[in-house]
């Protein structure tokens, strides 16, 4: 009797892990179909992935085309169209063996030849992001279908990482479809990705629909992505709640206490590695004296109390020229300390007395406010009065663009390492604010720390970058400035990124 | 009639002139400009001298002028500098859904509104009355937003009845197009169905106190044929005036609405336009409101004629 009990026993813990198991590893195992519906929180101009301003457009594009390599979840490269790499002169010379026989959405081949054609166009049309690229790229080769050789002027020896981490520009479209639309290719997007574009209703949404010719067999799983464009933080909250949305990207801080109470629905937040800052108009004086400087970004301001203010608590305090969980970040907050006294000498030393100036920001983010006003308040303790402007968007960026303004408020895109700063802080890149033209420090440092050839070497240029910046308060950091998704949670094996891409070639949907 | 509606289209021609003089040059004083606006913190000022001379920015205002001018005439209304997207197509396609929403939010406003100022005034200063025209301050009090969140949160989140925003073509599913086009539009409208129920009321209390309403009664019709009939032609026509000046402010409404229900109308394109300063499109935008505000008006007007015969045959007359 207990021996039969006994067997009964183990029968059945043995038939309940089976059918546990069993039925786990069904709830598992990605399902095909279903639609995605994921909020652009600010339309692009237009659908060219080569000249698109808006990172953001790399979350959509980035779905329609292949780059050579992008950012797996760890930020690190991972293949993409090409399958594998190698670097070979120390760095000099870089190979990419790309994926045999892939097609763009066009049909044409998605092969070295086209990788060629759309760098030389990079090259030969220099927008703003060119002009690092133009630094270092000596040619490009096509050494047979399935092999492209990068010949550069130096040693980079994270090439791989440059290509996967500076936005959309190195996706690669389709040079037929260029040709056969001229300008209109802005509205018909080919690439070889995933995902095929299918329509744009401007104002509205964009719809791609599973490229069933994928190089990866498999995937994707979606039949459809619906990226709807919805600007207001409060109708994104609100479409989560009835369905209609799945992800929500850029979630604004404000929104995260309703976005948390969404049924079903996950905040997810990674690594700071953008952050908020002030800078100073450096052209007008006395904000051209170091001690000015210093006594208002660095001893006149509180970054922990601002930390505690902006972002719900989230953020972290900033003096270094990098995010705080970005690659060879320094921690340089000890340098500035809240020393509001030091700040009044530094003014008095300067010669400066009843200094008033106007700071500005956008509308854009509630945040920016925060972070104004407490700013604002802080320096009232050290003498300066500060005028607070809060701006419509298109006209702060007016002013910043033509250098109308003494300081401002804003936020930078993410830069998981120096890499990003390439492009903006490049003597011929974009940069509203900064350091002299006269001092190419920086630059000098910046390219340094490119063609180094050891990681080593990097830490120590990145170190020295970091630390110049901030001996001669170049620019005024205020504070990390974390992103936010809000994803629901059938939504299944999402690639988070942290605000850099938003690849769906592997998600599903659990419903 | 004829000669006044020829002469109400002829006057469309300095009005559209005027306009276009005024709105070209309002959107280059107004700061920033789209190139700068489309770069933003990715500006560099060889890259904006570049994107200026190839969409002609950089050429004399009165040369940039004379060319949209001049194409304007041909049809041709340029092209977004954003986007490149021709602004006469994205209009054409939005301008319908936009009216379309003006016109179901008159709708609303007419069919609730209507009712309510007759109740109101046919049983003045009773519960009836005071309730309704509690609700109509309501109506008056509160923005478009507000009320559209409102609507979104209990209708669309609470009782899951509608959805709360988004939009289908009605070519695609006329059901769910309609679906999604009730919330917004009594958003838009119930504003307008606030005031419009007080002047209803207004109206009907000044002509029940009328002769020929008396006279009427003491014919023995019945008193709903009296209060329609009779007080309600002629006291529709002070409202009916009001409904056409309203066009410019349900345009200004829709702007709200289109951008919380997430409506691809052309309000919301216009905005967008201010907002990117893309004078091509802000510029398309006002010409073709000016035009429907000044065609709409020219319609209820003839339609006040129509219903009022004072007016038809003081045009005889003269």
């Amino acid at each position: 009797m207990r021996k039969g009990a006994a067997i009964v026993v183990w029968f059945s813990v043995w038939f309940s892990m089976l059918v546990l198991g069993a039925s786990t590893a069904l709830a598992q195992a990605p399902k095909q179909g279903g639609t995605l519906q994921v909020s652009l929180w600010v339309e692009h101009a237009h659908l060219d992935t080569r000249t698109t301003v808006y990172q953001l457009s790399s979350f959509l594009l980035g779905n329609i085309h292949s780059s050579l390599v992008r950012l797996d979840k760890d930020l690190k490269p991972t293949p993409d169209l090409a399958d594998r790499w190698e670097m070979k002169d120390g760095g000099k010379t870089w190979l990419f063996y790309l994926h045999p026989e892939v097609k763009f959405h066009d049909g044409t081949p998605a092969d070295a030849t086209a990788v060629k054609w759309n760098f030389d166009w990079l090259i030969n049309n220099p927008g703003w992001k060119q002009p690092y690229l133009i630094d270092v790229l000596a040619g490009v080769d096509a050494i047979n279908p399935t092999t492209v050789r990068f010949n550069l002027k130096g040693p980079i020896i994270d090439f791989d990482r440059f290509l996967s981490m500076t936005g959309s520009q190195y996706h690669i479209v389709s040079p037929a479809a260029v040709q056969k639309y001229g300008d209109d290719y802005k509205k018909h997007p080919v690439g070889s990705g995933p995902f095929r574009f299918v329509e744009w209703v401007s104002g509205s949404h964009v719809t791609v629909e599973r490229n069933p010719d994928y190089f990866r067999k498999g995937f994707p799983y979606l039949d459809k992505v619906v990226w709807k464009i919805v600007t207001a933080p409060l109708t994104n909250v609100t479409l989560m709640r009835t369905g209609q949305l799945d992800i929500v990207g850029n979630a604004p801080s404000k929104t995260l206490p309703l976005l948390e109470t969404v049924p079903n629905t996950q905040v997810l937040t990674g690594p700071h590695v953008r952050w908020a800052f002030a800078p100073l108009n450096l052209e007008k004086p006395p904000f051209n004296d170091l001690r000015v400087r210093q006594a208002i970004g660095c001893y006149g301001i509180d970054r922990q109390a601002i930390a505690k203010i902006a972002y719900n608590g989230l953020a972290k305090p900033l003096v270094s020229f990098l995010a705080p969980d970005a690659e060879d970040y320094v921690d340089l907050n000890g340098w500035c300390p809240y020393d509001p006294e030091k700040a009044k000498m530094l003014l008095r030393e300067a010669g400066v007395k009843d200094l008033r100036y106007t700071l500005i920001t956008s509308n854009s983010d509630e945040v920016f406010v925060d972070i104004g006003l407490a700013m604002q308040s802080q320096l009232q303790k050290i003498g300066v009065t500060v005028k607070f402007e809060i701006l419509e968007t298109a006209t702060f960026y007016g002013r910043l663009g033509k250098r109308e303004y003494e300081q401002g408020v804003e936020d930078m895109l993410p830069f998981p390492s120096m890499i990003g700063h390439l492009p903006y802080f490049h003597p011929k890149g974009a940069r509203h604010s900064g350091w002299p033209a006269e001092d190419l420090t920086p630059h000098n440092l910046m390219t340094k720390w490119r063609f180094a050839t050891t990681r080593d070497e990097k830490k120590r240029y990145a170190r020295e970058y970091q630390e110049y910046i901030a001996k001669n308060m170049y620019w005024v950091n205020v504070t990390s400035s974390p992103y936010f998704e809000g994803v629901r949670r059938q939504v299944r094996d999402y690639y988070f990124t942290n605000g850099l891409q938003m690849w769906l070639e592997r998600t599903w949907l659990d419903r | 009639m004829g000669r006044y509606i020829v002469k109400r289209i002829l006057l469309l021609v300095p009005t559209a002139f005027g306009v276009s003089v005024v709105i070209f040059v309002m959107m280059r004083l107004v700061p920033g400009d789209p190139i700068t606006t489309m770069l933003g913190l990715e500006y560099r000022p060889e890259l904006a001298a570049q994107l200026k001379r190839e969409v002609g920015l950089d050429q004399p205002l009165v040369v940039q002028y004379g060319k949209w001018a001049g194409r304007l005439l041909t049809g041709d209304w340029g092209k977004s500098v954003a986007s490149g997207i021709e602004v006469r197509q994205e209009i054409l396609r939005k301008l319908p859904v936009t009216l379309e929403l003006i016109a179901l939010a008159m709708t609303f406003a007419i069919s609730i509104s209507v009712p309510a100022g007759i109740i109101s005034a046919v049983w003045p200063n009773s519960m009836k009355d005071y309730g309704l025209m509690s609700v109509a301050m309501l109506g008056i009090s509160m923005p478009e937003f507000f009320s559209g969140v409102v609507l979104m949160l209990v209708f669309a989140l609470q009782l899951g009845w509608l959805p709360a925003a988004g939009y289908t073509p009605p070519s695609e599913n006329l059901l769910a197009h309609l679906k999604f086009m009730i919330l917004p539009a009594v958003a838009l409208g119930f504003p307008r169905a606030a005031i419009l129920a007080r002047l209803v009321r207004a109206s009907m209390l000044e002509v029940i106190e009328e002769d020929y309403v008396k006279t009427a009664r003491a014919k023995g019709l019945s008193e709903w044929v009296v209060i329609l009939r009779h007080a309600f032609a002629n006291a529709i026509i002070p409202p009916l005036s009001w409904m056409g000046l309203q066009i410019g402010y349900l345009v200004g409404g829709a702007v709200v609405v289109e951008i919380v229900f997430l409506i691809p109308g052309i309000a919301s394109f216009g905005m967008d336009g201010i907002f990117a300063r893309d004078y091509p499109r802000v510029q398309g935008f006002v010409m073709v409101i000016t035009i429907v505000f000044v065609v709409l008006n020219l319609l209820v007007d003839l339609l006040y004629a129509l219903l009022d015969p004072r007016i038809r045959f003081g045009a005889q007359q003269a």
